[in-house]
């Protein structure tokens, strides 16, 4: 017994001790890595009361299930909800519950129609707050052949609380480009309120993530317009300006006139919604080559700003210095953007490692810029593998709540970090 | 020429060995002479009949008896002076020298209480062996849902080792390792179907440590068991983190190590709680120690908990919780006595 305070200090040395045993850390920021043994990939995530929402995809050889994950403060999971069969692309937080919208494809391999071979068709869940499934609205074609595809691109709601979706369809013919439609939807019983497609021009629209209902009714939305010749692809951007029902009041578009690859990835209002929005997107070559992460600012009715365009590529720029549009060493893209409290905007995208800056395959590349393009910081992070950025959202705090997938050894994984405003994930 | 010096070396090894036999032998009855000499009270001859063998001649222990004699001649001749400076020389030739109370002379006794007898320190060295457990105070998660456990890993140790007496049973113990101290992480998360995602990790740390403690012996005897209590500065030159990741469905990311020295605190102070043994050898004691030390500050900064390395974050799912470093070693070594006698004032 005279020793049985040594054999004490020894047993509790030698024992393993459980992290979880002491208590979590009182934080501001955090990163947080979601697993499983499939591949999962975050599309967007939102604060939402005390915590935050995160939406997810589960990808399989034959399926993809959207997940909606309420987390707390930490990131930590509260509860999870799986809804089958569509590919996420939206998340929006109603008044009384969830909505999340995307894409459903259908394969019909036996079809003998090759229109019917693939049909896509866009799909809209609505969540409980506690994470439940309460409805759910397929936007398809049920004409026995020859179907129209249709994708939702994105979500919003409108003065009256209404559902606004955004989203393209193409026509079965061989031809047919993707043109884009805007619906109004009931939120509670999903009833078409009213719908209109825009056949504009005889062009591809690739839809950015997001789209805005502004104060005074109007629409807005920005997207590629998108021309593919052979291995080339010639696109130029525009933002759609138009009122419930209407037709294209303003279609400002930037690069029409010049060669080459110019992708959006998004548009954000600033957060004075006088000084307009902030678009991201990727601006390269029409080859693809010196791909470069791309912004410009909108007035608040839809005309570019002339001169506001900036580039950033994520070798040259690190100094934080932009770059001209094909000045490139690294290949960088744009896919996402949020208003910064301060009048200006974060961009995040991601950049291939050079031999100078990265830390292998593709890195998170984040840039902020004030409200006159300026760029004041910008930051690299990743892993070996590729890192992909799904969304970027200012918080209430001040700082900076991104999300977006990982794959260091060839399985993605989701992950939300949640930054000060500096971008750092300290303290 | 040569053959001459080669001549005079050859002379000089073969007459060395039997002079100085003969020169023992003569001390040897030098000192019975000197017992007869002090037994027929001729105490002031003594001096004179020693000093030559003093200066070469005697064994140790012949050199201890002779010195003793001188001490108690100057003693009954009342020359205190010279009893002092005999006194000292006897110390000097055999700093272990020890009274005996029932039957040596009183005023032998209470001269030789008047000197320093004891060690003034003990310098020698140990090597050992140590087992460091982080001890977690607040948690972060990298990994959702993912489990992270610490457990010890083996090191090794070695240093210097002072022990200053500075009270009876009492002694200053400073010392001065270069220690390694090393521990494993692991995190698990068990995705499904009884298959985890796991990274393991070792963190290796490599300081100076500069503990001073305050010995107690227990009890004075073979082994003369000791405890002691006290704290360590220790100064971390470097840590790194080697880690490895194996997922479900995918591929093993390639083992890295990582500097992870700059997210580490530099300074560390520790407590310390140590039981050991020391036992005589020779002219020291062989120590084996058993020492606690208990992190008294956090080893990183939690503020920086996901900023460590990209690698480590992207890659294995790692962040630093915040973390105090405990240990555990078993020490071994020697410590040589070092005695400087003199005369105490008056009063000590």
């Amino acid at each position: 017994m005279r020793y049985a305070w040594l054999i004490l200090v020894i047993a509790s040395l030698a024992a393993c001790q459980d992290a979880h045993d002491a208590r979590p850390m009182e934080r501001i920021t955090f990163a947080r890595f979601y697993e499983s043994s499939l591949g999962q990939r975050a599309v967007a995530a939102r604060e939402f009361d005390g915590g935050y929402l995160l939406l997810g995809s589960r990808l399989t050889a034959d399926d993809t299930t959207a997940l909606v994950i309420r987390t707390g403060i930490r990131g930590e999971v509260l509860w999870r909800s799986e809804l089958p069969g569509i590919i996420p692309k939206s998340l929006l937080i109603g008044s009384n519950s969830l909505f999340v919208s995307g894409d459903s494809i259908h394969v019909n391999p036996e079809s003998p129609n090759v229109n019917d071979l693939i049909i896509q068709s866009a799909l809209l869940y609505r969540v409980s707050f506690s994470g439940t499934p309460l409805g759910k609205l397929v936007i398809a074609d049920h004409s026995p052949s020859n179907r129209i595809d249709y994708k939702a691109d994105a979500l919003t709601l409108s003065s009256q609380g209404d559902i606004v979706m955004l989203g393209t369809f193409r026509e079965p013919n061989v031809n047919a480009t993707e043109r884009p439609f805007v619906a109004a939807l009931n939120p509670n019983t999903f009833d078409t309120l009213w719908s209109k497609q825009y056949n504009v021009i005889d062009r591809d629209y690739v839809n950015a993530r997001t789209v805005h209902y502004t104060a005074d009714g109007y629409i807005v939305w920005a997207s590629a317009i998108l021309k593919e010749q052979q291995t080339f692809e010639r696109t130029y951007l525009s933002i759609p300006f138009i009122r419930e029902t209407s037709v294209f009041e303003n279609n400002d578009v930037f690069g029409a006139t010049t060669d080459q690859k110019l992708l959006v990835g998004d548009i954000q209002r600033a957060s004075d919604p006088e000084f307009g929005y902030g678009v991201v997107g990727t601006h390269a070559a029409p080859s693809g080559d010196n791909a470069n992460l791309f912004f410009a600012r909108v007035t608040s009715t839809g005309n570019f700003i002339a001169g506001s365009e900036r580039y950033f590529d994520g070798t040259l720029s690190a100094a934080n210095v932009p770059v001209a549009a094909l000045e490139s060493a690294s290949s960088d893209d744009g896919a996402a953007l949020c208003a910064t409290s301060d009048g200006g905007f974060v961009l995040a995208g991601t950049m291939s490692t050079t031999p100078q800056r990265g830390n292998g395959g593709r890195d998170i590349f984040l840039v902020k810029v004030n409200g006159m393009g300026e760029i004041l910081w910008n930051k690299v992070w990743g892993g070996t593998g590729d890192e992909a950025i799904g969304s970027i959202t200012e918080t209430s705090d001040g700082g900076l709540l991104l999300c977006g997938s990982r794959d260091a050894s060839g399985l993605p994984s989701m992950f939300l970090i949640k930054t000060n405003a500096n971008g750092e994930i300290q303290d | 020429m040569r053959k001459s010096i080669a001549f005079f070396a050859l002379l000089l090894v073969a007459l060395g060995g039997p002079i100085a036999a003969y020169s023992q032998t003569a001390c040897a009855l030098t000192l019975r002479t000197a017992r007869a000499t002090y037994d027929e009270g001729r105490l002031h001859e003594l001096p004179h009949l020693l000093a030559p063998c003093l200066k070469s001649g005697f064994t140790k222990q012949e050199a201890v008896e002779a010195y003793k004699l001188l001490v108690l001649s100057y003693i009954y001749l009342e020359e205190p002076t010279k009893a002092d400076e005999a006194m000292l020389q006897l110390l000097r030739t055999d700093p272990y020298f020890e009274i005996n109370e029932s039957a040596d002379a009183a005023e032998f006794i209470a001269l030789y209480r008047t000197f320093r007898t004891w060690p003034v320190y003990r310098v020698g060295a140990k090597v050992g062996v140590n087992a460091a457990q982080p001890h977690v105070i607040s948690y972060v998660d990298a990994v959702e849902g993912a489990e992270v456990s610490y457990s010890p890993a083996i090191s090794f140790m070695s240093g210097l080792v002072f022990e200053i007496p500075i009270a009876e049973r009492f002694a200053l113990n400073p010392e001065l390792y270069f220690q390694i101290r090393s521990f494993i992480y692991e995190s698990n998360l068990n995705v499904g179907d009884n298959q985890t995602n796991s990274s393991e990790g070792k963190e290796v740390q490599t300081s100076i440590s500069l503990p001073v403690s305050v010995q107690y012996t227990l009890s004075k005897s073979k082994l003369n068991p000791y405890v002691s209590a006290g704290v360590s500065v220790d100064y971390l030159l470097k840590s790194s983190i080697t880690m490895n990741r194996l997922r479900v469905n995918a591929n093993s990311i390639q083992e890295r190590t990582f500097d992870v020295t700059s997210s580490r605190e530099r300074i560390q102070i520790n407590a310390l709680a140590s039981a050991g043994i020391k036992a005589r050898l020779g002219s020291g004691f062989v120590v084996t120690e058993l020492r606690l030390a208990y992190g008294l500050m956090g080893m990183n900064d939690p503020s920086s908990a996901f900023t460590i390395d990209d690698y480590l974050l992207f890659d294995s799912g790692y962040a630093d919780n915040s973390m105090r470093l405990n240990s555990l070693s078993l020490t071994v070594g020697y410590i040589y006595n070092v005695f400087h006698p003199k005369k105490l004032k008056p009063g000590k």
